[in-house]
């Protein structure tokens, strides 16, 4: 008789080796969540392209890359030129040095995770973990497991915050970290994040890092959340995102997930909207050149009747490069008067890329309106000759209509100055030969 | 006033168990004796399969290669369907009426069979002279009669059960058969491959148009006798054929299994239109019996400008599991899949199409319209993929799901791959119920209710039915009719 014998899973060498450095001062709970999550980890092990949810992404680089488990900030992080309120965190951790909280008003605790454990532990008790999903995937279990840092922002009741707060995230060369985020709005409070993933190295990095970045979102009754995810990761990284988001009655969310560079990015965006009347909306821009690998994987469950989620995803991709999109609508049984859009178009500009999207839609209640659309192709011929018509050579012609293309997305930040830069940098990324033309 | 007024959602509820109520129309059971093989499946049955059958030895090779082939495989679970675990040693694997009639009239054929066929409706007699389509009537697993063959054979048009095609025309089963589904393809067209009983071999020669309508009407009938068709339809280059497949089955409380694999060839120039009236026994109100279809479907478009165009409306069955797919090989070929799929009670259904683009030129078009009812789960599954050859792909797909009560869902998972540029694809899925406006206002103009639906449901499922052979788009309308009586409050 044969008998079979288990493969030991492959660990990639970017775990930590035995038991992670212990937090200082976490209580008892949080080294609770993380043990399991370990142990779950462990049972599970990381995704492979057999996996549903993985079928179109390749890990192969990921699993063998030579990285460590980071433990502290090596270089400083490289500012972005504004003024806002800021977190950075460096190689997953806090840099206080840098970071500028003056400015913002009362009635709001703004921390980093390893300072809110050991101060406002209670607090965090309730929610931490909350979110994540049941079926929770192996890098979701790592970042559980050995999320040491991160951001965390409690707004309590009817406070408005009107600056965005910013957050930096930053990495070196050869780390693997794992951030974990919290936002907790209270009822009738407004609050902005705009994250930023990149390399401590300047522009054009060519860094190996591993990002595994997750955050949690809980909007209370009637808050409104704006959540800006901005990602221009070196271009041999790996960003492995979640953001997931707990809606209750009135609560408006909005999720911008703007994925700019990165060897692969992941994002996973789920909401659930729990409380009536609350609203969702997500939008997303891919622009991937190269041998970028981008992925957006997204869900919204309407668990309870008359809400509304708008859902935009826009996807450029010049070069070898390659997305992937998962758009999951879930209408539970009762979640009558249910209005669910879901959009994705694609634009593919060169021979050698690939776009495979899913859109999905699971309805259990009849009284709903769900649509949605998605669309794969190159620039319209029509549209192009009559530019050229108009004396504007194919080439800026080309760039005119992408541009066009990818600012739909842009034109849906609500923070001007974020909006002014994305529209250059993605005029500049495409207009970069044909300058004087316009 | 002394009208009692019932809230909406208890009128609802009081037609809707009147629906459920309702006896399977063709529910009845022919009492025929058979020889039935006792249940359970090893190399042994498929051998003894291929000896009742007096196949020649390629045949048995290749039953025996698939049998192996199935015995490594795992059962499918990625479906968005749930049922009990099939046991594959509990379904008896080949059943034929004893009496096996090699007739030159109806007059010869077993009267209880034909009183079965005018039952469904479907007088052999009738339909030879007023419809113009020839009936491979198979009941159960053998073939018991084939009518209109020399009529096609002037035109050189080989229509016959599969099992006289391996006798008769063996190098061209040897040649196409698993061509186009693979025996390892998947767990049941692997099962097929190894157990399959019969089914409809056509062979259209080239530049033929084919002169009539062909046409199979299954039935199964005995208890717990797993049913495994195979169909194999070949046209040459620059011919055309159309083929109906059309079913019904008595009422019984087994969960039956029918697994059938069809396959479709089309060379250059060449044109198949395969329709489908699907009325299966769909099970009780609690979802006791009903049949299992787990079907594989596959056409390809070998030459080019060639054309596949897939047709169904799946009304009956407890789970349905199907994918009607093309492969767009040959430069300007063209794949079309029209398909209304209804579940109510307890029926589950994941269907869809694959759309495989290769050649340069290719365009498909995808219509699904799915219809809930009751307690149905209804979802459409499909893939349109762009290889990196496929210059100019078209693909437009519109997935429509109308939803009738509150306990029912519609589901839709389309998977869209391209790695093209020039490739232009639509996907488009809408999901509402039946309009309160329409109703009201087909009912303010003197409709009833039942008729008003019917009238917003035919107008849903329009699209598809007009791709429907004349005889068939009346039984479709028909079969919809019944199934949705009252089903909207």
């Amino acid at each position: 008789m044969s008998t079979v014998t288990a493969t030991p899973n492959h660990q990639p060498s970017w775990l930590p080796s035995g038991s992670a450095p212990a937090l200082r001062a976490a209580p008892g709970w949080f080294m609770e969540l993380q043990d399991k999550a370990e142990l779950d980890y462990q049972q599970l092990g990381l995704p492979g392209v057999r996996d549903e949810q993985w079928r179109y992404t390749s890990l192969r680089a990921l699993k063998s890359a030579e990285l460590t488990f980071a433990t502290g900030p090596l270089n400083e992080a490289q500012l972005p030129d504004s003024d806002l309120p800021r977190l950075v965190f460096v190689n997953g951790c806090f840099n206080a040095l840098q970071s500028d909280l003056a400015g913002l008003p009362e009635g709001l605790l703004c921390t980093n995770l390893a300072n809110a454990l050991e101060h406002h532990a209670d607090r965090l008790e309730k929610v931490l973990g909350t979110t994540l999903p049941d079926a929770a995937h192996g890098f979701q279990l790592l970042n559980s497991a050995y999320c040491r840092d991160g951001y965390v922002l409690f707004v309590e009741q009817g406070t408005i915050i009107d600056t965005p707060i910013e957050v930096i995230f930053q990495n070196d060369a050869g780390v693997a970290s794992h951030c974990r985020n919290l936002v907790v709005a209270d009822a009738n409070s407004q609050c902005t994040i705009i994250e930023r993933h990149s390399s401590t190295q300047p522009e054009n990095s060519h860094d190996v890092y591993l990002s595994n970045c997750l955050t949690e979102v809980v909007a209370g009754q009637g808050a409104h959340v704006d959540h800006y995810k901005l990602q221009s990761e070196s271009t041999e990284a790996f960003h492995l995102g979640g953001i997931f988001i707990d809606q209750a009655n009135s609560a408006h969310v909005t999720s911008h997930n703007i994925g700019l560079s990165g060897k692969l990015l992941r994002n996973d965006v789920i909401a659930r909207l729990n409380g009536s009347g609350s609203h969702i909306e997500m939008n997303g821009l891919v622009l991937g050149s190269d041998q970028e690998h981008m992925d957006n994987h997204t869900e919204v469950v309407h668990a309870v009747p008359n809400c509304t989620s708008d859902e935009f995803y826009k996807t450029v991709l010049d070069d070898h490069s390659r997305s992937v999109f998962r758009g999951r609508i879930i209408v539970a049984q009762d979640a009558q008067q249910t209005n669910a859009d879901q959009q994705n178009n694609n634009l593919l500009l060169s021979p050698d890329a690939e776009a495979d999207t899913k859109p999905q839609l699971e309805i259990y209640a009849d009284d709903v309106k769900c649509s949605h659309g998605a669309t794969v192709g190159q620039l319209e011929q029509k549209s192009l000759f009559y530019l050229q018509s108009r004396g504007i050579n194919l080439e800026a012609a080309r760039a005119l209509l992408t541009f066009a293309f990818a600012n739909e997305v842009v034109e849906r930040i609500k923070v001007d100055s974020i909006k002014q830069e994305l529209t250059q940098l993605i005029a500049g990324e495409l207009m970069n030969d044909i300058e004087g033309v316009l | 006033m002394n009208e009692v007024v019932e809230n909406p959602a208890q009128e609802q509820n009081r037609e809707l168990s009147e629906l459920v109520k309702r006896e399977y129309k063709e529910g009845f059971f022919t009492d025929i004796e058979s020889d039935t093989l006792a249940p359970g499946l090893s190399e042994d049955v498929v051998r003894i399969i291929s000896a009742k059958k007096n196949e020649p030895e390629f045949m048995l090779e290749y039953r025996l290669k698939a049998f192996r082939k199935w015995q490594k495989m795992k059962e499918p679970e990625w479906a968005h369907i749930d049922y009990p675990k099939i046991d594959f040693q509990d379904i008896s694997y080949y059943s034929a009426p004893k009496v096996q009639p090699q007739l030159e009239s109806l007059d010869e054929v077993d009267p209880k069979l034909l009183e079965t066929y005018e039952r469904l409706g479907i007088p052999l007699e009738e339909q030879k002279m007023l419809a113009n389509v020839a009936v491979d009537a198979v009941f159960d697993s053998v073939s018991v009669r084939t009518t209109f063959r020399e009529t096609l054979s002037e035109a050189g048009v080989i229509f016959m059960p599969i099992s006289e095609a391996v006798h008769e025309h063996p190098e061209l089963v040897k040649k196409y058969l698993s061509s186009v589904v693979p025996v390892q393809d998947n767990y049941y067209a692997a099962l097929n491959s190894a157990v399959f009983s019969d089914g409809s071999f056509v062979y259209i020669p080239k530049g033929v148009r084919c002169p009539m309508e062909l046409s199979t009407y299954f039935r199964i009938n005995e208890m717990n006798t797993g049913q495994f068709e195979r169909t194999l339809i070949i046209a040459d280059e620059g011919s055309y054929v159309s083929y109906l497949e059309g079913c019904t089955a008595p009422q019984r409380d087994e969960n039956q299994l029918h697994a059938a694999v069809v396959e479709l060839v089309a060379h250059k120039d060449a044109e198949i239109k395969y329709s489908t009236v699907q009325n299966w026994y769909p099970g009780d109100e609690n979802g006791k019996g009903g049949i299992y279809n787990f079907v594989t479907k596959r056409g390809i478009c070998k030459g080019d400008n060639s054309k596949i165009s897939w047709t169904q409306v799946e009304t009956g069955s407890a789970i349905t599991w199907k994918y009607p797919s093309v492969v767009l090989q040959g430069d300007h070929s063209v794949g079309e899949f029209y398909s209304v799929a209804l579940t109510h009670n307890k029926q589950q259904a994941d269907t869809g199409t694959k759309m495989i683009h290769m050649g340069k030129n290719t365009s498909s078009t995808i219509i699904s319209k799915g219809i809930s009812a009751g307690h149905g789960q209804n979802a459409y599954r499909g893939l349109v993929k762009v290889l990196k050859g496929a210059d100019n792909a078209r693909n437009f797909s519109q997935c429509d799901s109308l939803l009738m009560g509150d306990r029912c869902g519609a589901h839709t998972f389309p998977y869209v791959e391209v790695q093209n540029p020039s490739a232009n694809l639509e996907h488009e899925a809408t999901t509402s119920k039946i309009s309160e406006d329409q109703l009201f206002y087909l009912m303010q103009r003197g409709l009833s209710e039942e008729a008003a639906v019917s009238m917003i449901v035919n107008g849903f499922c329009k699209e598809v039915f007009r791709e429907l052979p004349m005889e068939f788009a009346v039984e479709a309308q028909k079969l919809l009719d019944i199934s949705l009586e009252g089903a909207v409050g």
